[in-house]
């Protein structure tokens, strides 16, 4: 990963490597942070030794690893424990089995439904980049449940004719899905909510329309790119002698390329020297010089997806077809891939003609990609 | 004459304040003598040890047997104390018996690269414990991911030189000319902290120190890494700002070098940027601007922050 500090903050960086903050820790102190983290005493004093003091970074990083060894394998244990044939697991069976059943038989039928989505309220957080726009939504604690009706009475009283199944496509989805990441739960959870919150503005009518149309990558109307060396491609403008471009990391402004083309030429490949960092923040400037008229320019802020993005980009692409609705809240909430979300959408809307909430999602991501279209000199 | 060695710049002679472990397990009690801990006695230990080394290396007469005899002693008293550590760590008490073993190996085999100056011998020991346990742990488990191991330096991870408190520190510049520029840093810092809230001015302090991506970060912090880009770019922004409005820091004539150097460069400020930086400048004692315009300076600031080390540079040369 390439050094994105100033030269002035190297300087600082050098002198505090030789006077680190505080004592060395102690094993003790060490082992709680990695145990406590945020919660230990004096976590940020200590924190601030560990990142000048390449002693201590080890022994504290070592321990971290150490401790999730250790819980990894208590689990893997507990697993054993279940793996063998043995005589209590059918008692541990037929016992969790009554459980469940009296649960159910208690249960009023609209709290069973209700309840389920509680499981997104709190999601994990987790380690992946993530886009700041739409994380800004406020996140209501649950997916919205379908309305009781007025005829349901509490299940104690009147027993229900048949087991609850998830009611909506989306829970649907997620009663699906083999494997539940979290970060399926929270994209679900956060991109319900948005609809609720009205997060997106929906006044698009005097947005601009950028000088300079860009084909390729399509960071026109996605915030994140998935290739590490895109080409770029754009519509030739009307009276240009020649095009500059320039890709410049954003929060530095340092600049990876900069390059000057002659009029016929609207296509331009990063060489490979020049290659885009995952996770990394950049800024697009491609201005066209026009003799005798003032040039144009588009300014246009993209990142490049994160390795845990990528992942999170290839389980939507892998589901597509079988979770429209996750695929395209993945694609909106984490990856900021706003057309990859609209396609999933209407293929959604194709598979479940009934739900009326796809419609209102169709048109917050519309809405969000007329945004972005607009944001075209935005720094 | 022995040290304590418990920290380089408080460097105690132990023979005034502790007694040797051997004269511990008599009754010869010496009235206001303080009685030695373990760890202190095993300091003073691993410093027989170490002389026992240098002479058995010179050849001296008996200097082997001694070594020896010291060397068992060191092990008889560590065992119980590394056994603990690694105890906190293992849960497996076989696993925690065999890695017992290596690291009793190992500090044995690498004493000779432990400063006594430079750190207490528990810490030191306590490294090479967890690194074994490491060691251990990772080797046993190869499938299993951990994001730590990516942030862990690679190299030097099956070596056996262990810990970096073995190693010296870096030189330090000549004292003469670099004490205004020290002066400097340290107000750099004071005007970070006063500038940041407590866990901006962390996670400032870690990029500062290593560079480190924000993915990184995040996972180091524990945070989410669009929480930490944000955080970061905010807390470098006001950092800039800060020491740019510090007259004793920069002086006019710096900033005005500096500026001349950004508006060369590649990435110059806007004439925005610039106004608002300028405006600033003349203002008695370096008001920041107004709160419309103060996102566009802090900017302009860190841009040509970026230019300001050629001038400091340039300041101590000549």
């Amino acid at each position: 990963m390439r050094d994105t500090r100033t030269p002035l903050e190297k300087q600082l960086s050098a002198y505090l490597r030789q006077h680190p903050e505080g004592e060395c820790l102690e094993f003790e102190e060490l082992l709680t942070l990695a145990r406590r983290g945020h919660r230990a005493r004096d976590y940020h004093r200590a924190m601030r030794h560990i990142a000048a003091c390449p002693a201590c970074r080890r022994a504290y990083l070592e321990l971290r690893a150490i401790e999730r060894m250790q819980a990894h394998g208590l689990l893997a244990r507990l697993r054993q424990l279940w793996s063998p044939p043995t005589v209590w697991a059918p008692a541990v069976g037929v016992a969790v089995a009554a459980i469940a059943l009296v649960w159910w038989l208690w249960m009023p039928r609209g709290t069973q439904i209700a309840q389920q989505p509680p499981r997104l309220a709190h999601p994990e957080p987790p380690m992946a980049s993530a886009p700041s726009e739409p994380k800004r939504a406020p996140a209501p604690p649950r997916l919205p449940a379908p309305p009781r009706l007025a005829d349901e009475t509490p299940r104690a009283t009147k027993p229900p004719a048949e087991p609850p199944r998830p009611a909506t496509p989306l829970e649907r989805e997620l009663a699906a899905i083999k494997k539940m990441e979290p970060f399926l739960r929270e994209a679900a959870s956060a991109f319900t909510a948005m609809l609720s919150s009205g997060s997106i503005r929906s006044h698009t009518q005097n947005l601009p329309t950028p000088p300079i149309r860009l084909l390729e990558p399509d960071i026109e109307r996605n915030i994140a790119i998935a290739e590490t060396r895109p080409t770029f491609r754009w519509q030739p403008v009307a009276q240009a002698t020649g095009y500059t471009l320039q890709i410049r990391e954003a929060d530095s402004s340092r600049v990876l390329v900069e390059t000057t083309l002659d009029a016929t030429q609207t296509r331009y490949q990063l060489p490979p020297e020049a290659t885009l960092a995952r996770g990394g923040e950049y800024e697009l400037v491609l201005t066209a010089l026009r003799e005798g008229a003032e040039s144009l320019d588009v300014k246009r802020r993209f990142s490049v997806l994160s390795n845990e993005q990528y992942q999170q980009w290839r389980w939507a692409q892998r589901h597509e077809r079988t979770h429209p609705l996750l695929s395209a809240m993945v694609y909106y909430y984490h990856l900021d891939r706003y057309t990859d979300a609209l396609r999933c959408l209407q293929r959604a809307r194709q598979q479940y003609p009934n739900d009326a909430k796809i419609a209102g999602w169709l048109t917050l991501v519309e809405l969000r990609i007329r945004q972005r279209e607009a944001e075209f000199n935005r720094t | 004459m022995g040290y304590c060695g418990v920290n380089a710049r408080v460097r105690t002679p132990l023979i005034d304040t502790i007694r040797y472990p051997h004269a511990r397990d008599t009754d010869r009690e010496v009235a206001g003598v303080r009685p030695m801990d373990d760890w202190q006695s095993i300091q003073v230990l691993v410093e027989q040890v170490q002389d026992c080394q240098q002479q058995a290396a010179q050849g001296l007469d008996g200097a082997a047997e001694r070594l020896e005899l010291a060397q068992d002693r060191l092990v008889e008293q560590l065992r119980p104390q590394i056994h603990g550590l690694i105890r906190r760590m293992v849960r497996n008490p076989d696993l925690a018996q065999d890695i017992l073993q290596e690291v009793l190996l190992l500090v044995l085999r690498t004493l000779g690269n432990y400063d006594r100056y430079r750190a207490p011998f528990r810490q030191w020991v306590a490294r090479v414990a967890i690194h074994e346990v490491y060691r251990q742990l990772r080797s046993q488990s190869q499938c299993l991911e951990v994001s730590e191991a990516e942030l862990l330096d690679p190299e030097g991870e099956d070596d056996e030189t262990l810990s970096p408190l073995e190693s010296a520190p870096d030189p330090a510049p000549t004292p003469g000319t670099v004490a205004a520029y020290r002066e400097r840093l340290n107000l750099i810092l004071e005007c970070a902290r006063a500038s940041l809230d407590e866990e901006a001015y962390t996670i400032w302090y870690e990029y500062l120190c290593n560079g480190t991506p924000h993915e990184q970060l995040a996972l180091l912090m524990n945070r989410r890494e669009d929480w930490v880009r944000q955080t970061l770019h905010r807390a470098r922004l006001k950092v800039a700002a800060a020491i740019v409005l510090h007259p004793a820091i920069l002086s006019d004539e710096e900033i005005n070098a500096a500026i001349d150097r950004c508006q060369r460069s590649r990435d110059p400020l806007s004439q925005e940027e610039l106004a608002v930086l300028r405006q600033s400048l003349a203002t008695h004692s370096r008001q920041p601007p107004g709160w419309r315009q103060i996102n566009l300076f802090r900017q302009a600031c860190l841009k040509v922050l970026s230019w300001v080390e050629l001038c400091l540079l340039l300041i101590f040369v000549g």
